[in-house]
Protein backbone atom coordinates (compact mmCIF):
# COMPACT_ATOMS: atom_id res chain seq x y z
CA UNK A 1 0.00 0.00 0.00
CA UNK A 2 1.39 3.32 -1.04
CA UNK A 3 0.03 6.40 0.67
CA UNK A 4 -1.10 8.98 -1.84
CA UNK A 5 -0.21 12.33 -0.39
CA UNK A 6 -3.03 14.13 -2.12
CA UNK A 7 -5.68 16.39 -0.73
CA UNK A 8 -9.41 15.74 -0.47
CA UNK A 9 -9.17 12.17 -1.76
CA UNK A 10 -11.60 10.63 0.76
CA UNK A 11 -14.50 12.91 0.03
CA UNK A 12 -13.91 12.03 -3.60
CA UNK A 13 -14.09 8.32 -2.72
CA UNK A 14 -17.20 8.90 -0.58
CA UNK A 15 -19.04 11.86 -2.10
CA UNK A 16 -22.15 11.02 -0.06
CA UNK A 17 -20.50 12.19 3.16
CA UNK A 18 -21.09 15.87 3.95
CA UNK A 19 -18.49 18.60 3.99
CA UNK A 20 -20.37 21.12 6.10
CA UNK A 21 -20.20 21.92 9.81
CA UNK A 22 -20.86 19.26 12.47
CA UNK A 23 -22.97 20.34 15.46
CA UNK A 24 -21.36 20.36 18.92
CA UNK A 25 -24.72 20.04 20.69
CA UNK A 26 -24.68 16.20 20.76
CA UNK A 27 -21.51 16.33 22.89
CA UNK A 28 -22.91 18.71 25.49
CA UNK A 29 -26.68 18.43 25.58
CA UNK A 30 -28.11 16.54 28.62
CA UNK A 31 -31.32 16.02 26.67
CA UNK A 32 -29.45 14.45 23.74
CA UNK A 33 -27.61 12.22 26.19
CA UNK A 34 -30.90 10.96 27.67
CA UNK A 35 -32.07 9.98 24.19
CA UNK A 36 -28.75 8.25 23.43
CA UNK A 37 -29.35 5.91 26.37
CA UNK A 38 -32.43 4.53 24.65
CA UNK A 39 -31.77 4.97 20.95
CA UNK A 40 -28.08 4.07 20.83
CA UNK A 41 -27.06 2.01 23.83
CA UNK A 42 -30.24 0.00 24.31
CA UNK A 43 -30.57 -0.82 20.61
CA UNK A 44 -27.15 -1.69 19.24
CA UNK A 45 -24.65 -4.46 19.72
CA UNK A 46 -22.09 -3.44 22.33
CA UNK A 47 -18.71 -5.08 22.82
CA UNK A 48 -18.21 -6.03 26.47
CA UNK A 49 -15.05 -8.12 26.31
CA UNK A 50 -13.33 -11.12 24.78
CA UNK A 51 -13.75 -14.84 25.28
CA UNK A 52 -10.19 -15.20 26.57
CA UNK A 53 -11.29 -13.35 29.73
CA UNK A 54 -13.47 -16.40 30.49
CA UNK A 55 -11.50 -19.29 28.97
CA UNK A 56 -13.09 -22.18 30.89
CA UNK A 57 -16.53 -23.31 32.12
CA UNK A 58 -17.85 -21.28 35.05
CA UNK A 59 -15.59 -18.27 34.48
CA UNK A 60 -17.46 -15.00 34.47
CA UNK A 61 -17.07 -11.23 34.46
CA UNK A 62 -19.49 -8.43 35.30
CA UNK A 63 -19.74 -5.16 33.37
CA UNK A 64 -21.63 -2.20 34.76
CA UNK A 65 -23.30 -0.43 31.83
CA UNK A 66 -24.13 2.71 33.71
CA UNK A 67 -25.51 4.33 30.58
CA UNK A 68 -28.35 1.79 30.59
CA UNK A 69 -28.32 1.33 34.36
CA UNK A 70 -27.71 -2.35 33.72
CA UNK A 71 -25.27 -4.75 35.33
CA UNK A 72 -24.32 -7.51 32.88
CA UNK A 73 -23.08 -10.94 33.97
CA UNK A 74 -21.16 -12.69 31.18
CA UNK A 75 -20.45 -16.35 31.93
CA UNK A 76 -19.21 -19.46 30.16
CA UNK A 77 -21.55 -22.36 30.89
CA UNK A 78 -20.62 -25.99 31.45
CA UNK A 79 -21.68 -26.54 27.83
CA UNK A 80 -18.90 -24.06 26.85
CA UNK A 81 -21.46 -21.48 25.63
CA UNK A 82 -20.88 -17.83 26.46
CA UNK A 83 -24.07 -16.19 27.75
CA UNK A 84 -25.05 -12.82 29.17
CA UNK A 85 -27.62 -12.21 31.89
CA UNK A 86 -28.94 -9.35 33.90
CA UNK A 87 -26.93 -9.57 37.08
CA UNK A 88 -30.15 -9.55 39.06
CA UNK A 89 -31.82 -12.20 41.16
CA UNK A 90 -35.36 -12.86 39.89
CA UNK A 91 -36.70 -13.50 43.40
CA UNK A 92 -36.80 -9.90 44.60
CA UNK A 93 -34.29 -8.10 42.48
CA UNK A 94 -31.10 -8.25 44.52
CA UNK A 95 -27.79 -7.81 42.67
CA UNK A 96 -26.59 -11.38 42.23
CA UNK A 97 -22.80 -11.36 41.70
CA UNK A 98 -20.77 -8.77 43.57
CA UNK A 99 -17.29 -9.59 42.23
CA UNK A 100 -16.03 -8.05 39.01
CA UNK A 101 -14.74 -11.41 37.78
CA UNK A 102 -14.21 -14.94 39.00
CA UNK A 103 -15.21 -18.57 38.70
CA UNK A 104 -18.68 -19.73 39.60
CA UNK A 105 -18.37 -22.32 42.40
CA UNK A 106 -21.00 -24.60 40.84
CA UNK A 107 -23.86 -22.18 41.53
CA UNK A 108 -24.29 -18.43 41.72
CA UNK A 109 -25.87 -17.90 45.12
CA UNK A 110 -27.90 -14.80 45.89
CA UNK A 111 -26.82 -13.03 49.07
CA UNK A 112 -30.40 -12.20 50.11
CA UNK A 113 -32.29 -15.54 50.38
CA UNK A 114 -29.77 -17.93 48.78
CA UNK A 115 -31.58 -18.73 45.57
CA UNK A 116 -28.98 -20.56 43.49
CA UNK A 117 -28.41 -20.43 39.72
CA UNK A 118 -26.37 -22.57 37.36
CA UNK A 119 -23.71 -20.99 35.10
CA UNK A 120 -26.26 -21.55 32.30
CA UNK A 121 -28.70 -19.27 34.14
CA UNK A 122 -31.20 -21.86 35.40
CA UNK A 123 -32.71 -21.59 38.85
CA UNK A 124 -31.38 -24.69 40.61
CA UNK A 125 -32.38 -24.31 44.23
CA UNK A 126 -34.83 -22.32 46.35
CA UNK A 127 -34.57 -22.55 50.14
CA UNK A 128 -37.91 -23.43 51.77
CA UNK A 129 -39.41 -23.97 48.34
CA UNK A 130 -42.51 -25.76 49.72
CA UNK A 131 -43.69 -22.54 51.31
CA UNK A 132 -44.11 -20.78 47.93
CA UNK A 133 -47.36 -20.85 45.96
CA UNK A 134 -46.99 -23.12 42.91
CA UNK A 135 -43.51 -21.84 42.18
CA UNK A 136 -42.43 -23.00 38.71
CA UNK A 137 -38.64 -22.86 38.97
CA UNK A 138 -38.22 -23.07 35.19
CA UNK A 139 -39.81 -19.61 34.97
CA UNK A 140 -37.31 -17.98 37.30
CA UNK A 141 -33.96 -18.44 35.66
CA UNK A 142 -31.71 -15.41 35.20
CA UNK A 143 -33.02 -12.89 32.71
CA UNK A 144 -31.05 -13.42 29.50
CA UNK A 145 -29.48 -10.63 27.46
CA UNK A 146 -28.83 -11.20 23.75
CA UNK A 147 -25.22 -12.23 23.44
CA UNK A 148 -23.25 -13.11 20.32
CA UNK A 149 -19.58 -13.70 19.69
CA UNK A 150 -17.59 -12.75 16.60
CA UNK A 151 -13.93 -13.78 16.36
CA UNK A 152 -13.80 -14.01 20.16
CA UNK A 153 -15.28 -10.54 20.73
CA UNK A 154 -18.33 -10.76 22.99
CA UNK A 155 -21.19 -8.39 22.16
CA UNK A 156 -24.48 -7.91 23.96
CA UNK A 157 -27.67 -6.23 22.79
CA UNK A 158 -30.25 -4.93 25.27
CA UNK A 159 -33.05 -4.68 22.70
CA UNK A 160 -35.74 -7.31 23.41
CA UNK A 161 -35.53 -8.34 19.72
CA UNK A 162 -32.37 -7.04 18.00
CA UNK A 163 -33.21 -6.02 14.46
CA UNK A 164 -30.03 -7.59 13.11
CA UNK A 165 -27.71 -10.40 14.09
CA UNK A 166 -24.26 -9.33 15.26
CA UNK A 167 -22.84 -10.61 11.99
CA UNK A 168 -25.25 -8.51 9.93
CA UNK A 169 -24.54 -5.49 12.08
CA UNK A 170 -20.77 -5.83 11.69
CA UNK A 171 -21.20 -6.18 7.92
CA UNK A 172 -18.06 -5.17 6.01
CA UNK A 173 -15.90 -5.15 9.15
CA UNK A 174 -16.63 -8.84 9.70
CA UNK A 175 -15.97 -9.63 6.05
CA UNK A 176 -12.68 -7.77 6.23
CA UNK A 177 -11.45 -9.46 9.44
CA UNK A 178 -13.04 -12.93 9.51
CA UNK A 179 -10.57 -15.68 10.47
CA UNK A 180 -7.94 -13.26 11.74
CA UNK A 181 -5.63 -14.66 14.44
CA UNK A 182 -7.17 -12.64 17.32
CA UNK A 183 -7.36 -15.70 19.55
CA UNK A 184 -3.62 -16.32 19.27
CA UNK A 185 -3.03 -13.08 21.13
CA UNK A 186 -3.68 -12.65 24.82
CA UNK A 187 -4.85 -9.74 26.92
CA UNK A 188 -1.63 -8.37 28.42
CA UNK A 189 -2.64 -5.00 29.79
CA UNK A 190 -5.72 -2.91 30.45
CA UNK A 191 -5.87 0.78 31.27
CA UNK A 192 -8.97 2.55 32.50
CA UNK A 193 -9.47 6.24 32.90
CA UNK A 194 -12.57 8.09 33.99
CA UNK A 195 -12.67 11.25 31.92
CA UNK A 196 -14.58 14.47 32.33
CA UNK A 197 -15.67 14.29 28.72
CA UNK A 198 -18.63 13.15 26.67
CA UNK A 199 -17.99 9.66 25.28
CA UNK A 200 -18.00 11.02 21.71
CA UNK A 201 -15.52 13.77 22.53
CA UNK A 202 -13.01 11.07 23.44
CA UNK A 203 -13.90 8.79 20.57
CA UNK A 204 -13.77 11.58 17.97
CA UNK A 205 -10.37 12.72 19.18
CA UNK A 206 -9.04 9.19 18.64
CA UNK A 207 -10.68 8.85 15.25
CA UNK A 208 -8.13 10.84 13.22
CA UNK A 209 -4.41 11.47 12.75
CA UNK A 210 -4.57 15.14 11.87
CA UNK A 211 -3.60 15.98 15.46
CA UNK A 212 -0.74 13.52 15.65
CA UNK A 213 2.27 15.65 14.65
CA UNK A 214 1.01 18.47 16.85
CA UNK A 215 -0.54 17.17 20.04
CA UNK A 216 1.86 14.21 20.14
CA UNK A 217 5.00 16.05 19.09
CA UNK A 218 6.76 14.91 22.29
CA UNK A 219 5.78 11.24 21.96
CA UNK A 220 4.92 9.62 18.61
CA UNK A 221 4.88 12.66 16.33
CA UNK A 222 7.21 11.10 13.73
CA UNK A 223 5.86 7.54 13.80
CA UNK A 224 3.62 7.79 10.77
CA UNK A 225 4.15 8.88 7.22
CA UNK A 226 3.64 12.61 6.78
CA UNK A 227 2.93 14.74 3.74
CA UNK A 228 5.91 17.05 3.20
CA UNK A 229 7.16 15.76 6.56
CA UNK A 230 4.38 17.72 8.20
CA UNK A 231 0.85 16.41 7.82
CA UNK A 232 -0.69 12.97 8.23
CA UNK A 233 -2.41 11.27 5.34
CA UNK A 234 -4.33 8.01 5.58
CA UNK A 235 -3.29 5.29 3.16
CA UNK A 236 -6.88 4.08 2.98
CA UNK A 237 -10.38 4.80 4.27
CA UNK A 238 -13.35 2.44 4.12
CA UNK A 239 -16.79 3.49 5.27
CA UNK A 240 -19.31 0.78 6.09
CA UNK A 241 -23.00 1.03 7.01
CA UNK A 242 -22.33 1.81 10.65
CA UNK A 243 -18.59 1.46 10.98
CA UNK A 244 -15.41 2.72 9.39
CA UNK A 245 -11.70 2.03 9.13
CA UNK A 246 -8.76 4.26 8.36
CA UNK A 247 -5.23 3.04 7.85
CA UNK A 248 -1.78 4.51 7.69
CA UNK A 249 1.80 3.57 7.06
CA UNK A 250 4.67 3.85 9.48
CA UNK A 251 7.26 6.48 8.73
CA UNK A 252 10.39 4.74 7.39
CA UNK A 253 12.39 7.81 8.44
CA UNK A 254 11.34 7.40 12.08
CA UNK A 255 14.49 7.51 14.24
CA UNK A 256 14.23 4.87 16.97
CA UNK A 257 15.27 5.93 20.46
CA UNK A 258 18.28 4.09 21.94
CA UNK A 259 16.27 1.66 24.12
CA UNK A 260 13.69 1.15 21.37
CA UNK A 261 16.42 0.32 18.84
CA UNK A 262 18.13 -2.10 21.19
CA UNK A 263 14.89 -3.87 22.10
CA UNK A 264 13.89 -4.22 18.46
CA UNK A 265 17.30 -5.67 17.64
CA UNK A 266 17.16 -8.08 20.59
CA UNK A 267 13.60 -9.25 20.08
CA UNK A 268 14.39 -12.81 19.06
CA UNK A 269 10.95 -14.34 19.43
CA UNK A 270 10.15 -17.04 16.94
CA UNK A 271 6.42 -16.44 16.95
CA UNK A 272 5.48 -14.25 14.11
CA UNK A 273 1.71 -13.96 14.16
CA UNK A 274 0.44 -11.67 11.43
CA UNK A 275 -2.94 -10.26 10.52
CA UNK A 276 -3.09 -11.30 6.86
CA UNK A 277 -6.02 -8.98 6.36
CA UNK A 278 -4.36 -5.86 7.64
CA UNK A 279 -4.91 -3.03 5.20
CA UNK A 280 -1.80 -1.08 6.11
CA UNK A 281 0.77 -0.90 8.96
CA UNK A 282 -1.89 0.44 11.31
CA UNK A 283 -5.65 0.02 10.89
CA UNK A 284 -8.12 1.84 13.13
CA UNK A 285 -11.67 0.45 13.03
CA UNK A 286 -14.58 2.23 14.61
CA UNK A 287 -17.25 -0.30 15.53
CA UNK A 288 -20.41 1.67 16.15
CA UNK A 289 -21.23 3.02 18.58
CA UNK A 290 -18.43 3.05 21.15
CA UNK A 291 -15.69 0.58 20.25
CA UNK A 292 -12.44 0.93 18.36
CA UNK A 293 -10.34 -2.00 17.17
CA UNK A 294 -6.73 -1.18 16.37
CA UNK A 295 -4.48 -3.55 14.41
CA UNK A 296 -0.77 -2.84 14.54
CA UNK A 297 2.12 -4.40 12.77
CA UNK A 298 4.98 -4.89 15.21
CA UNK A 299 8.67 -5.74 14.76
CA UNK A 300 8.13 -9.34 15.88
CA UNK A 301 4.52 -10.09 15.15
CA UNK A 302 1.36 -8.06 15.08
CA UNK A 303 -0.79 -7.03 18.00
CA UNK A 304 -4.15 -5.41 18.56
CA UNK A 305 -5.90 -3.07 20.94
CA UNK A 306 -9.49 -2.26 21.75
CA UNK A 307 -11.01 0.92 23.11
CA UNK A 308 -14.44 1.06 24.70
CA UNK A 309 -15.85 4.46 25.58
CA UNK A 310 -18.62 3.98 28.17
CA UNK A 311 -20.84 6.98 28.82
CA UNK A 312 -21.36 7.80 32.49
CA UNK A 313 -23.18 11.10 32.04
CA UNK A 314 -23.30 13.80 29.40
CA UNK A 315 -19.83 15.02 30.36
CA UNK A 316 -18.22 11.93 31.87
CA UNK A 317 -17.10 8.64 30.39
CA UNK A 318 -15.01 5.61 31.19
CA UNK A 319 -12.35 4.90 28.57
CA UNK A 320 -11.08 1.31 28.61
CA UNK A 321 -7.98 0.37 26.62
CA UNK A 322 -6.90 -3.25 26.20
CA UNK A 323 -3.66 -4.52 24.66
CA UNK A 324 -3.48 -8.03 23.21
CA UNK A 325 -0.11 -9.52 22.24
CA UNK A 326 1.20 -12.94 21.31
CA UNK A 327 2.25 -14.55 24.63
CA UNK A 328 5.90 -13.62 25.27
CA UNK A 329 8.36 -16.45 24.63
CA UNK A 330 11.28 -14.81 26.34
CA UNK A 331 12.33 -11.69 28.21
CA UNK A 332 13.57 -9.94 25.07
CA UNK A 333 10.12 -10.15 23.55
CA UNK A 334 8.38 -9.18 26.78
CA UNK A 335 10.53 -6.05 27.18
CA UNK A 336 9.90 -5.05 23.57
CA UNK A 337 6.15 -5.43 24.17
CA UNK A 338 6.35 -3.37 27.35
CA UNK A 339 8.23 -0.61 25.53
CA UNK A 340 5.52 -0.49 22.86
CA UNK A 341 2.76 -0.47 25.48
CA UNK A 342 4.46 2.32 27.43
CA UNK A 343 5.07 4.48 24.39
CA UNK A 344 1.42 4.22 23.40
CA UNK A 345 0.29 4.67 26.99
CA UNK A 346 2.03 8.02 27.29
CA UNK A 347 0.41 9.09 24.04
CA UNK A 348 -3.00 8.01 25.33
CA UNK A 349 -2.37 9.96 28.53
CA UNK A 350 -1.82 13.02 26.36
CA UNK A 351 -5.09 12.19 24.63
CA UNK A 352 -7.01 11.83 27.91
CA UNK A 353 -5.73 15.25 28.99
CA UNK A 354 -6.86 16.70 25.68
CA UNK A 355 -10.32 15.09 25.78
CA UNK A 356 -11.14 17.00 28.96
CA UNK A 357 -9.86 20.28 27.56
CA UNK A 358 -11.99 19.80 24.44
CA UNK A 359 -15.07 19.03 26.52
CA UNK A 360 -14.53 22.15 28.58
CA UNK A 361 -14.28 24.22 25.41
CA UNK A 362 -17.36 22.65 23.84
CA UNK A 363 -19.40 23.03 27.02
CA UNK A 364 -18.75 26.76 27.03
CA UNK A 365 -20.84 26.94 23.85
CA UNK A 366 -18.25 29.25 22.30
CA UNK A 367 -18.68 27.27 19.07
CA UNK A 368 -21.95 25.86 17.82
CA UNK A 369 -20.26 23.54 15.35
CA UNK A 370 -16.96 21.93 14.38
CA UNK A 371 -15.23 22.32 11.01
CA UNK A 372 -13.62 19.19 9.59
CA UNK A 373 -11.16 18.49 6.81
CA UNK A 374 -10.78 15.47 4.56
CA UNK A 375 -8.67 13.46 7.03
CA UNK A 376 -11.49 13.80 9.56
CA UNK A 377 -14.00 12.05 7.28
CA UNK A 378 -14.51 9.05 9.57
CA UNK A 379 -15.58 11.38 12.41
CA UNK A 380 -18.09 12.96 10.08
CA UNK A 381 -19.32 9.56 9.01
CA UNK A 382 -19.74 8.51 12.65
CA UNK A 383 -21.79 11.63 13.44
CA UNK A 384 -23.95 11.05 10.36
CA UNK A 385 -24.63 7.45 11.42
CA UNK A 386 -25.39 8.64 14.95
CA UNK A 387 -27.82 11.30 13.73
CA UNK A 388 -29.52 8.75 11.54
CA UNK A 389 -29.95 6.28 14.43
CA UNK A 390 -31.16 9.06 16.74
CA UNK A 391 -33.86 9.98 14.22
CA UNK A 392 -35.31 6.45 14.30
CA UNK A 393 -38.09 6.20 16.82
CA UNK B 1 27.86 -16.13 51.67
CA UNK B 2 26.54 -13.31 49.57
CA UNK B 3 23.12 -11.77 50.08
CA UNK B 4 22.83 -10.68 46.48
CA UNK B 5 19.34 -10.80 45.07
CA UNK B 6 20.47 -10.74 41.45
CA UNK B 7 22.15 -13.40 39.31
CA UNK B 8 25.91 -13.64 39.83
CA UNK B 9 26.87 -11.81 36.64
CA UNK B 10 24.72 -8.79 37.51
CA UNK B 11 25.80 -8.12 41.09
CA UNK B 12 27.06 -4.70 40.06
CA UNK B 13 23.40 -3.67 39.63
CA UNK B 14 22.61 -4.46 43.26
CA UNK B 15 22.58 -0.76 44.27
CA UNK B 16 19.53 -0.34 42.02
CA UNK B 17 17.52 -3.22 43.49
CA UNK B 18 14.81 -0.77 44.62
CA UNK B 19 13.88 -0.52 40.92
CA UNK B 20 13.08 -4.22 40.80
CA UNK B 21 9.31 -3.87 40.99
CA UNK B 22 6.89 -6.48 39.75
CA UNK B 23 3.92 -4.32 38.76
CA UNK B 24 3.53 -1.37 36.44
CA UNK B 25 1.72 0.56 39.19
CA UNK B 26 4.79 0.26 41.43
CA UNK B 27 7.16 1.17 38.60
CA UNK B 28 5.16 4.30 37.78
CA UNK B 29 5.08 5.30 41.46
CA UNK B 30 8.84 4.83 41.71
CA UNK B 31 9.40 6.86 38.55
CA UNK B 32 7.33 9.73 39.89
CA UNK B 33 8.93 9.63 43.34
CA UNK B 34 12.53 9.61 42.05
CA UNK B 35 14.42 12.84 41.30
CA UNK B 36 15.35 13.17 37.62
CA UNK B 37 19.14 12.97 38.22
CA UNK B 38 18.70 9.60 39.94
CA UNK B 39 16.49 8.42 37.08
CA UNK B 40 19.23 9.41 34.63
CA UNK B 41 21.85 7.55 36.66
CA UNK B 42 19.71 4.39 36.77
CA UNK B 43 19.06 4.68 33.05
CA UNK B 44 22.78 4.99 32.28
CA UNK B 45 23.77 1.99 34.39
CA UNK B 46 21.04 -0.41 33.30
CA UNK B 47 20.86 0.48 29.65
CA UNK B 48 24.59 -0.21 29.38
CA UNK B 49 23.83 -3.76 30.58
CA UNK B 50 20.49 -4.25 28.83
CA UNK B 51 21.83 -6.36 25.99
CA UNK B 52 23.65 -8.64 28.44
CA UNK B 53 20.52 -8.86 30.61
CA UNK B 54 18.40 -9.97 27.68
CA UNK B 55 20.95 -12.52 26.46
CA UNK B 56 21.22 -13.92 29.99
CA UNK B 57 17.47 -14.05 30.67
CA UNK B 58 16.56 -15.40 27.24
CA UNK B 59 18.04 -18.74 28.28
CA UNK B 60 14.84 -19.24 30.32
CA UNK B 61 11.39 -19.73 28.89
CA UNK B 62 9.46 -16.62 29.92
CA UNK B 63 7.12 -18.50 32.24
CA UNK B 64 9.91 -20.40 34.05
CA UNK B 65 12.17 -17.68 35.35
CA UNK B 66 14.17 -18.32 38.55
CA UNK B 67 13.61 -15.79 41.33
CA UNK B 68 16.85 -13.87 40.89
CA UNK B 69 16.24 -13.74 37.13
CA UNK B 70 12.74 -12.43 37.71
CA UNK B 71 14.13 -9.62 39.88
CA UNK B 72 16.56 -8.73 37.10
CA UNK B 73 13.71 -8.81 34.59
CA UNK B 74 11.60 -6.52 36.80
CA UNK B 75 14.53 -4.12 36.96
CA UNK B 76 14.75 -4.13 33.15
CA UNK B 77 11.01 -3.41 33.04
CA UNK B 78 11.71 -0.32 35.16
CA UNK B 79 14.28 0.77 32.60
CA UNK B 80 11.62 0.43 29.92
CA UNK B 81 9.30 2.50 32.12
CA UNK B 82 11.74 5.42 32.39
CA UNK B 83 13.63 5.18 29.09
CA UNK B 84 11.46 7.69 27.26
CA UNK B 85 11.78 10.26 30.04
CA UNK B 86 15.51 10.27 29.61
CA UNK B 87 15.80 9.66 25.88
CA UNK B 88 12.94 11.79 24.61
CA UNK B 89 10.88 13.83 27.04
CA UNK B 90 13.90 15.01 29.08
CA UNK B 91 11.37 15.50 31.78
CA UNK B 92 9.82 13.37 34.56
CA UNK B 93 6.66 13.09 32.45
CA UNK B 94 5.27 14.15 29.12
CA UNK B 95 3.94 17.68 29.17
CA UNK B 96 0.18 17.94 29.10
CA UNK B 97 -0.77 14.45 30.09
CA UNK B 98 -3.54 13.42 32.44
CA UNK B 99 -2.56 12.88 36.10
CA UNK B 100 -0.93 9.41 36.22
CA UNK B 101 -2.99 8.30 39.24
CA UNK B 102 -6.16 8.64 37.14
CA UNK B 103 -4.83 6.42 34.35
CA UNK B 104 -4.94 3.04 36.01
CA UNK B 105 -3.13 -0.07 34.73
CA UNK B 106 -4.46 -3.61 35.25
CA UNK B 107 -2.13 -6.50 34.43
S1 LIG C 1 -33.54 -11.62 46.18
FE1 LIG C 1 -32.23 -13.20 45.61
S2 LIG C 1 -32.85 -14.82 46.83
FE2 LIG C 1 -34.20 -13.27 47.39
FE1 LIG D 1 -4.07 11.22 20.01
Amino acid sequence: MQTRMIDKQWSEKYPGVGKGPVATEPCISPEYFERERELIFRRHWLNVGRVDEIPTAGKYFVRELEVCKVSVLVVRGNDDQVRAFHNVCPHRGNTLVLNERGTCPGRFGCGFHSWAFTPEGKLAFVPDEENFFDLDKSQYGLSAINCEVWEGFIFINLAPMPKQSLREFLGGVATQLDNSPFSEMKLLKTYKVEENANWKTGLDAQNELYHLPFQHRYTIGDSFLLKDGKYCRFSNVNLYNYHSVWSCEYNPAHKPLPTEALLNRMDSALTNIRFDKRISDFDWYLIFPNMALLLFTGPSGDFFMTYNFWPLSVDRCLWEMRYHFPPAENVGQRLAQEWTIGQLRDTLMEDAFQHEKIQKGLASRACSHMVMQDEEITIRHFHEVLECEMAKV
Amino acid sequence: MSTSQLPEAFRDLEPYIAWSLSSERERIAKRIATPMDEVIEFHGKISARLEAIIIYLNQYPYSQMPEDGQRLCDMALSLVEISNLVEMYKNPAVLNMIEPERFVPYE
